[in-house]
This record gives C-alpha cells, structure tokens and sequence, in this order.
C-alpha cells in the first residue's frame, strides 16, 4: 500500500510540475512585476506633465489576460509578449498572455469579446479583424473594441531574388506583360494578408493577368519558395527577409509602406513609383472591450504610451525589426475607418468576395 | 578551432548545468502525453530572455533533444504517445510492454534516440551547405509526392485489415477537411459552429485516438485481471546482440530522420512513420510488426531524434526552419538580435559552433538520463489500474486542454477517444487515421499550390526528378502491399480448402 502511495506521489509531482510549466510560460511578465512596483515608489509617476489617474481608480487589483490570437512563438506572438512585458511595469501588475488560436485570428477575438468588460482581458487585433469582418466569417468588429494604442505597423514589400535581373518594379511589371505574351504567368508567392497586398500591387500595375499568387503555409516557406526559384517573386514583411537581403541572396523592388524604410533608404515605395494607393501594412493593436469603464481605458492608454517611449521597448523593436510605430486610440481608429474600404475593394478584386 | 572554443563554452559550468537541466525537463515534459517539445520550448523561451545567447541556445536545444525523445517513454509503457512524434514507437513498443519486454523497448528507444541524435550532428556539422541546397528544391508539387509516398504507408500499417485501415486512412482525410482552410482562408464543414473552425487539431486527436481509446479498452477489460504485464519493465540498458542486430535499420532509419528534418515543413511525426514503413517494408518478417518487434521501435525513435540534427541544418543555414520546433527556436534566435541564415555562419561561428557542441553533448546526456530516469519514469506505468486509469484519465486531459488552455480541445479529444475506441472494436487500425491527419493537410494544400502554380495543369507533379521519385515509389509499394494482401488470401483460401 505504501509503494502505491509513494508512487501517486511521485505522479502528481511530475502533474504539479507539469502546471507549474505551463503557468509559467504564460506569464513573462510575472518576474518583473514586483520590481516594478519597487521603483514606482521611488519614483512615482515617470512624467510630470502626464496627468496621473485619478486616484479613486481601483484597478488594476489583479493580473490581467491578455488574448494573443496566433501561436505562440510566432513573430506577432513575440513582439506581444515584449509590448506587454514593459506595459506590466507601467501598470505594476501581471499580464498572462493566452495564446488563442484558429479561424484566422477570429477565435481568439471572439473569446475576447465573450469576457467581462472590466479591463482584465485585453486583445491584440491585426489586419484579419478587418477581412474576417468582410468576409462574413465573423460579426466581430474592431468597432466592439475601446483600441488603446497601435504599436507596431509593418509595410510589405515585393522582394525578389537577387540575380533575377530586375532592378526596378517597372522591370518587373515589363517581365509580367511579356510573360503574359509568351502565353505565361509569373508566380508571386503569398501567405495570409500578404495576398492581398500582392493583388493591390498587381491590380494597380495593370499585370492583374499576368501573374499568378501561389499560397504558402507560412512565411518561412515562402523564403525557401523564393530561394529555390519555385516563385518569381513574394510579398513579405522585412523581419522574414531581413537575413537574405543583407547576405545579398534577395532584394528588395518596392515598398508598400507609406515611407521609405529606416533600413533601406534606396528603396521606394509604391507611392512614389505613382502607385498612390498601394498602401498595406501590417499592424498590431492592443485593445480592450468597448464597455470597459473609461476611466480604465484612460489610464491603459497612458500606461501604453509609456511602455511604447520606454527605450528598452524601442531598442528591443529596433533589433528585432519589429517597426515600432505609435498611434494613439484616435489616430487608430481613423486608419482602420480608412483602411476597412480598401481591404473590401482589394478582396472584391481578388474574388474572393 | 572554433569546434575547441564550442566544446569550452559548453563545459562553462553553468552552461553545462543548464543543459542537463534542459534535456531532462524535455524528457519530462516530452513524456506527458499532450505536452510537446515545440510547447516546451514555447513555455521557457520566457526564461531565456535574460540569458545571454549562447546559454538559452544551449539550454533550448538540450530541452529540443529530451522532448523528442521522452515522447517514447509513455509511448511505450502506456501506449499513450507524449508526442505525436513517438505515435509511430507505441506501434511496437506497447505490444513489447505487453509481453514483458518493456525494459527492452526502452533501451532500445533510448540507444536508438541516441544513435539517431549523434548521426544527425555528424550531418548538420558536416553536410549543412549540401542538404540545404538540396532542401530548397522542394515546392509544392515535390511536397505533394512526399506526402503521398507517406500516405501509402497506410498499406504498411493496416495489417490484415487492409481494406479498413484504407477506410481508417480515408476517416483521416475527411476530418482534415473540416475547419479553416488556409489556401482562401475561410472555414469549411464548420456548419456555422464556430468552435469547429478550429478544425480537429492534431495533439487532443492522438491523445483521444491512443490514449483515450486505450482507457476506454482497460476499463472494459476490467480492474480485475492480473497486473503482470505492468508489473515487468526489467532491464533497461540495452544488450549487445540486440544492438547487432539493428544495426542497418538504426542507420538507415537516422539517415531518413535527418532528411526528412531538413525539409522544411516534415518533422519528427512524419520521419518516424516514413522510417518505420520502410523499416517494415523492407523487412524479411513484416508480419511481425504491429505485435511487438525492436525493429519497429529502433526504427520510429532513430528517425525521430535524427531529425533534430536535420531540422537545424536549414533553420542555421537558410534561415528556414526544418519542423515546428525550430521555428520556435528561430524565435528565440531572433529575440536574442541574432539573424538566422547564411550570415549566422560568418557573423557568429561562436553561436554555430556551440550549438553543435550543445547538440552533441545533449544527446549523450539525453542516453545517460534516458537510461537512469526511463526506469522512474516506468513506475507510473507499474501501478494498479485503479491508480494508472486515473492517471492516464488526468495526463490525457491536461495534456489536449495545456497547448492552448482551450476547452473545445478537451472535447475533440474525448470525442476521439470513444471513435477510436469504437473503431478498434470493429477491428478498424487506429494508425492509419493518426497518418492521414499527419500529413492530409500537407497533401491537400501543396496538391491544390501546385495546381494554382500551373494553371490547373495536372503535368506540374511530373516536372520535376524529385517528385517522380516519390510518386513511383509510392505506386509501387502500394502495388506490393496488394499484392502481398492477395497472395495471402488466396494461400489462407487454399488452406482452407485443404
């Protein structure tokens, strides 16, 4: 009787362990949060011209969650967790990321919407909040969310290998048309959004015909598609491409950006190449439920803020290329007003409404 | 010279600490049934933010080479696979435990985790620049071919019920269709059930097709028959002649590992399978597998860890990762301001050479622990089934609802087990719908990328040498399975007759 005891115990050491790992990993955070307090009460408040919250707000009592709709470990999963981890100082508590994943993002978002209203479950929102809307998949909107800030936004690019000869777009859209009179496509190799942004360009350019978009599982594959010339060309973000353009095995023919970016100054954007509407960018928003108390959201966006001009954040942002970008609840909700028109009509384009 | 200033950051002593650490949490956490290593690399990333780079790589790779492994141990004892990767081994190795011979099986898995380990390093140290050239020839239609050649192991694993476990394979099929389509992006057979657009994910479906359905089987066979089978791991540490004797199938499995590894998108559940069907179809006894044979499990665990050394040759190389976990490793590369790909090789020799050192060192530490721990870790399964059902029950449970906290993962995992139990009844194998759902998804979307690609010109699968390749094998093995399956009826038929 003894021996089976021990062994129910040596059982459920392993199962506490077991908990204890996936708690963990949950929470990032967790370790700074004490800390951080600590230095709040030295020194309180990090600015003075920032009004402080009032001082009756109760919140936050306890750890919040905050609903990252993608896996963990992916590069919207990471730069979550790192955003989050300098929001948990500002706001002195825990924030336990929970990975929710499926339906494009659209699980995750309806299981954000599902929780109180009271500032304990925050979400990400990207671009699918706007195409899963349209497409019917979900009735969520961001329009159900009070957005706190925008913190990353990155502009897509159409990147090529190095020795296919086109130094410019324009080369490009000629290798198209040409192929087109050869009886031929060119394969542009795409993955999630990234479709859409490769048929706003193709749409705009006139080569709508001409080319082919080849779905990929993921942006990784799309590297090797590229590398072992299976595609003419793909639409990615710069985080995937970045080791293959600095060993000069791929390149860059223009940006979707709004601005040419920091990294590569040479490179023009769709804009200036007179392509003023091809404009796409990937974006990562942190909001919570419309009916939070306000005075919760007020002082989340001001926490937000600080952890978006903490130098760490921006320093982290910077290596990992992640393109740290501010917009402030207003600012953000104006861009997704105009942004929603112009994924519909992109997706009219495409066929796929 | 830069493989001496590895070896010497390794053997930093908190560098060495941290990577036993890392092989026996992922021997740990790889043994819970539900819990894999790409999950427990995902859980401590985390922790290594704060470490300087060599150290977390070092430490996530040894957690990389346990995780693998410890999938084998439950596989074994309690035919509840810890990873999908080690589904392949509890084809063998439970029938082993069954007949006394666990101890056995697990020797054998740990060596052959180990071998499998080691060849793979010798590849990714030696042979990075060539597989990886290799490795990116691989598009849509040579993934299509790939995953049809695995799909033809079906005829391999059905046993005598041919025909249902073709059946069983076509079940696989279908449930992959249901959820989110990935190709246009919107949901399909999801009836306007939204907890279906997650589709039936692949961890809760094994857990409830293996582990479930095998406690639904024990419960019926009731508390009261005898605990012998349980009662008799014996000894662990591998025999000489046993080792001989899998000699050619340790190689020759480890070599299909480390290939399959380096392509990106087949991992250590697809190598496993296709190195246990061409370990068995190759095979003088094939008849013996499925009931108990230490080729099956030198097979499925030999290919399995080797693809740890194949799946860091594209992720280190090209920047693309070999399977899931890499991917996740690619991460923490990229969190640590390292940029993966050809530069790493220039940029930072250091960080390349101690991962090969970290590697190396953590599948001989992976072989000691596994050895000594594998025997603590069996006596969960020599217990009372009063107590191991529980167990089970509680391991299997947690381990569908930990990936993603998600209830609706709970279900399909329940829902499962009592298909898969029901299933079996009906002498239906459980192996073939685990395959499908392992590499339906893969055959779906590259069939129909390779389709958009061409236009809808069916000719794009013969393009190319690679693809001929797989689709020629795969026709012939299926040729031979029927073929083997008729000349047995029509010998049992004559047997009869006489």
């Amino acid at each position: 009787m003894r021996k089976e005891l021990i062994k129910i115990l040596s059982a459920s050491m392993i199962l506490l362990l077991c908990i204890a790992l996936a708690g963990c990993g949950q929470s990032p955070a967790s370790s700074q949060g004490t800390a951080s307090e600590a230095t709040e009460a030295v020194n309180p408040g990090g600015s003075a011209t920032e009004p402080e919250p009032a001082p009756s707000l109760d919140y936050p009592k306890g750890s919040i969650t905050a609903i990252c709709p993608w896996t963990a470990g992916g590069s919207s999963d990471i730069t979550f967790r790192s955003y989050l981890s300098y929001l948990s100082k500002e706001i002195g508590t825990d924030i336990n990321v929970l990975n929710v994943t499926g339906g494009d993002g659209s699980i995750g978002i309806n299981q954000a919407l599902g929780m109180p209203a009271d500032g304990y479950t925050m979400a990400m929102l990207n671009y699918d909040i706007l195409s899963n809307e349209i497409k019917g998949i979900t009735e969520d909107s961001y329009k159900d969310f009070a957005i706190i800030n925008l913190f990353t936004l990155q502009g897509v690019n159409l990147v090529v290998n190095a020795d296919s000869g086109w130094e410019t777009f324009e080369d490009f859209r000629q290798a198209a048309l040409a192929a087109k009179a050869a009886g031929k496509t060119l394969q542009i190799g795409v993955n999630g959004f990234w479709l859409h942004a490769a048929g706003m360009m193709a749409d705009a350019a006139g080569i709508k015909d001409c080319v082919v978009f080849v779905p990929s599982n993921g942006s990784s594959e799309l590297m090797t598609e590229l590398l072992g010339k299976h595609c003419d060309a793909v639409t990615t973000s710069l985080t995937v491409a970045l080791p293959h353009l600095e060993s000069g095995a791929m390149k860059i023919l223009g940006t979707m950006a709004e601005e040419r970016m920091p990294e590569f100054p040479d490179i023009p954007t769709f804009k200036e190449m007179g392509y003023p509407n091809v404009i796409i960018a990937g974006f990562r928003i942190l909001a919570v439920h419309k009916d939070t108390p306000p005075e919760i959201v007020d002082f989340l966006r001001q926490a937000g803020k600080k952890a978006f001009d903490n130098p760490e954040f921006q320093k982290w942002a910077g290596d990992a290329k992640a393109d740290p970008i501010y917009m402030d609840a207003e600012e953000t909700v104006k861009y997704l007003e105009n942004l929603a028109p112009v994924v519909k009509q992109t997706m009219v384009n495409l066929g796929l409404i | 010279m830069g493989f001496l200033d590895g070896l010497m950051t390794v053997f930093q002593i908190h560098n060495l600490v941290l990577l036993i650490l890392g092989v026996v949490l992922g021997i740990i956490v790889g043994a819970i049934p539900g819990l894999t290593a790409t999950l427990a690399i995902s859980l401590l990333l985390p922790f290594t933010f704060s470490l300087e780079a060599s150290t977390a790589l070092i430490m996530l790779i040894g957690i990389y080479v346990g995780g693998i492994y410890g999938g084998s141990i439950t596989a074994i004892l309690l035919r509840t696979p810890g990873t999908p990767a080690a589904a392949a081994t509890s084809l063998d190795g439970y029938p082993l435990m069954q007949k006394g011979q666990g101890g056995r099986a697990l020797g054998i898995a740990t060596s052959a985790s180990f071998i499998g380990g080691q060849i793979s390093c010798i590849f990714l140290i030696f042979l990075s620049p060539l597989i990886s050239n290799f490795a990116i020839k691989f598009s849509s239609a040579e993934y299509f071919a790939l995953a049809i050649f695995g799909l033809t192991i079906i005829f391999s694993v059905s046993g005598k019920y041919l025909l249902k476990g073709v059946i069983a394979g076509l079940i696989g099929l279908v449930i992959n269709t249901v959820g989110f389509d990935v190709i246009v992006a919107y949901p399909r057979f999801t009836f306007g059930v939204r907890s279906l657009m997650i589709g039936f994910p692949l961890l809760p479906a094994i857990i409830g097709l293996f582990a479930l359905s095998e406690l639904l089987r024990l419960f019926k066979a009731g508390v009261d028959d005898d605990d012998a089978i349980h009662d008799n791991v014996g000894r662990i540490l591998p025999r000489w002649p046993d080792l001989r004797q899998l000699k050619w199938v340790l190689l020759k499995s480890s070599l299909i590992g480390t290939f399959i590894g380096a392509l990106p998108g087949a991992g250590a559940n697809i190598a496993s399978f296709v190195a246990y069907s061409e370990c068995k179809r190759t095979s003088k006894t094939p008849e013996l597998f499925g009931k108990g044979i230490i080729e099956g499990v030198a097979a499925s665990e030999s290919a399995n860890n080797a693809v740890t050394g194949g799946a860091l040759i594209p992720m280190l190389t090209l920047g693309v990762p070999g399977d899931a976990v890499t991917a996740v490793l690619l991460g923490a590369l990229t969190i640590q301001g390292l940029q993966p790909g050809p530069l790493l090789f220039r940029n930072n020799p250091g960080i390349i050479n101690s991962i090969f050192v970290s590697t190396i060192v953590g599948n001989i530490v992976m072989l000691l622990t596994g050895l000594f721990l594998a025997k603590a870790i069996a006596k969960i399964a020599i217990m009372k089934k009063t107590t191991l059902i529980p167990i089970i029950a509680i391991f299997s449970m947690i381990g569908a609802y930990a990936a993603e906290s998600s209830l609706a993962h709970m279900k399909i995992a329940v829902i499962f087990g009592i298909a898969g139990y029901i299933l079996e009844q009906m002498d239906f194998p459980l192996a073939p719908i685990a395959l499908s759902i392992v590499l339906g998804s893969l055959a779906e979307n590259s069939f129909r990328a390779a389709l958009i690609r061409s236009g809808g010109d069916w000719r794009i699968f013969f393009h190319s040498a690679i693809s001929v390749v797989f689709l020629a094998i795969a026709a012939a093995s299926v040729f031979f399975a029927l073929r083997n399956q008729y000349k047995a009826s029509k010998e049992s038929q004559g047997g009869a007759s006489l």
